[in-house]
């Protein structure tokens, strides 16, 4: 028997290794995937926890101070001994970028939540926190929202009856008074203080402190004396009322005017005053902190004096018949649309 | 019988002896590394298993909290977090010390417990992994009681082996609600 027996030559070896390399590279490709697939587990979790401590962060800032949580973007910090919101999305771990945003929530008559049309509800904001970051130079993302509500303070939906037959007779809705006058009110009906005054007063009203009275709204309302508030007092003039104060009006506390006001005699406030809308005061104003909202449009007959703080906001107007003027210490915050007149002499470095 | 085989040239041989070397180093090399690879997941799980129940755990009963325990070791490592309850015992984190045997060699690691009021206190780190930093920091500022702790964790490789090497830091913040 002749055998020829002629072997493997190098080609069939060759071809032999490139398979093999083939299914090397499978598996490598196979396994790489796998460390990929585990490393994004990972920041899964990381995450997770990120959003966990988020939000717990937010919930300390609202308890705090529920007004802080205002629509916006931002970043949290820490720096200062307590969590803070900070105007710009803060780095975590040299690897995510944490964007906070804050957005208003609306409801229906019914208080149940919408998504267009409704009324902003000042108890109730929608946040969300994204987390950025880069794997091998490809971006990754992720969101997670929450509803933070002011639940132990509630001003619109979660308003008690009294605070609401109050506004109601004051001609007002929970939306148009300034949220720190809307606390004062449920504040005073916790503490059996909240009234809405609907007829003449002979002599002299008292506020006591922590007290919030709302003057009826559409009404003319006469008080034979003085008006003496407590410095943590909140007096509200309903909508298109007009109060005669045959003597001054002596409030240290918040005051607020609502559109259509007017006022005899003289307003002496050391604490806060807002205008919702047109108003005008007979006599003088001595003030601490006023502001004028936007398309507010205010008078004096006679001098207005500030000592601390003047808002102006867009399209509003004030018109001083006498003088204005205010302390060297004050300061002034008028939109560039804001416009004030004043008959007589200007004293006030503060104002342009 | 008459065999003719040619067989291969020196040359070819040689060639064939390296192409086989070479295949034999990668397909050990990649069967290494999956190996490898397949131990560093498993310690990196045991890390984040770890930190992420204990984290979940402070976070769960931070919640639940009357306030945080005037006795809380604030700002240094290994710190102790205690939570009060209107209803129930107090819970208590805090690190222990304990020697382990990993091989032939000793080792001393440091080990999350909880203790509910009196009661035992049950571990909540096994004797894998080694917690490296138990920091808690009061940042209720002018608010609510509110306390961050910070949590680094690795896993027990006394050998130094990168295999075996894993460790991860995170930190979770409790809000008290005082309910």
């Amino acid at each position: 028997m002749h055998l020829k027996q002629t072997g493997q030559n190098l080609i069939e070896v060759i071809i032999a290794l490139a398979l093999f390399l083939l299914f090397a590279a499978g598996f490598l490709t196979l396994g790489s995937r796998y460390l990929n697939t585990a490393q994004k587990s990972r920041d899964l979790r990381e995450v997770q926890l990120i959003n966990q401590e988020s939000f717990e962060a937010l919930q300390s800032v609202a308890y705090r101070d529920w007004s802080l949580i205002s629509d916006g973007t931002y970043g949290l910090d820490e720096s200062g001994s307590q969590w803070t919101l900070q105007g710009t999305p803060d780095i975590i771990e040299d690897k995510y970028t944490r964007t906070i945003l804050i957005e208003s929530v609306y409801r229906d008559d019914n208080c149940n939540i919408v998504t267009s049309g409704g009324n902003s509800d000042l108890d109730t904001k929608k946040v969300t926190v994204q987390l950025a970051w880069n794997v091998g130079g490809a971006a990754n993302s992720q969101t997670a929202s929450r509803h933070f509500t002011n639940w132990k303070n509630p001003s619109a939906c979660g308003l008690t009856e009294n605070v609401q037959e109050v506004l109601s007779c004051g001609g007002y809705t929970s939306e148009d008074l300034p949220d720190e006058i809307i606390a004062n009110l449920i504040a005073a009906d916790e503490a059996g203080l909240l009234s809405c005054l609907t007829e003449d007063v002979d002599g002299n009203l008292q506020l006591p402190a922590d007290s919030a009275l709302m003057i009826a709204g559409d009404s003319n309302i006469t008080i034979d004396g003085n008006i003496n508030a407590h410095p943590s007092s909140t007096l509200v003039l309903g909508v298109h009322t007009s109060v005669t104060v045959t003597g001054n009006l002596n409030n240290d506390g918040f005051i607020a005017f609502g559109d259509g006001t007017s006022l005899s005699g003289n307003l002496n406030n050391a604490g806060k005053v807002w205008f919702l809308g047109e108003a005008s005061v007979e006599g003088n104003g001595n003030l601490k902190q006023v502001f004028i909202l936007e398309n507010g449009d205010v008078s004096f007959g006679g001098n207005l004096d500030f000592s601390e703080q003047m808002v102006m906001e867009i399209d509003s107007a004030l018109n001083v018949q006498g003088n204005l003027s205010c302390a060297q210490t004050a300061t002034a915050a008028l939109d560039p649309t804001a416009v004030i007149t004043v008959v007589g002499d200007t004293n006030c470095d503060a104002l342009p | 019988m008459i065999m003719k085989r040619p067989g291969f040239t020196l040359i070819e041989f040689i060639i064939y002896i390296g192409i086989v070397a070479a295949v034999l180093t990668a397909s050990v090399t990649i069967t290494w590394r999956l190996i490898n690879d397949q131990i560093k997941l498993a310690a990196i799980d045991a890390v984040d298993y770890a930190g992420s129940f204990v984290l979940n755990d402070m976070a769960y009963q931070g919640k639940r909290a009357a306030s945080v325990n005037a006795g809380t070791v604030f700002d240094i490592h290994p710190g102790t977090l205690i939570f009060d309850f209107p209803a129930q015992p107090d819970i208590t984190y805090d690190t222990y010390q304990k020697q382990i045997t990993v091989g032939d060699t000793m080792v001393n690691i440091s080990k999350l417990r909880r203790q509910a009021g009196t009661d035992p206190p049950e571990d909540m780190t096994s004797d894998g992994v080694n917690v490296t930093n138990f920091l808690v920091t009061d940042l209720s500022g002018s608010g609510p009681e509110t306390v961050k702790i910070n949590l680094s964790i690795e896993a027990v490789n006394p050998g130094g082996s990168r295999a075996y090497s894993a460790e991860n830091t995170w930190s979770t913040t409790v809000t008290i609600r005082g309910l």
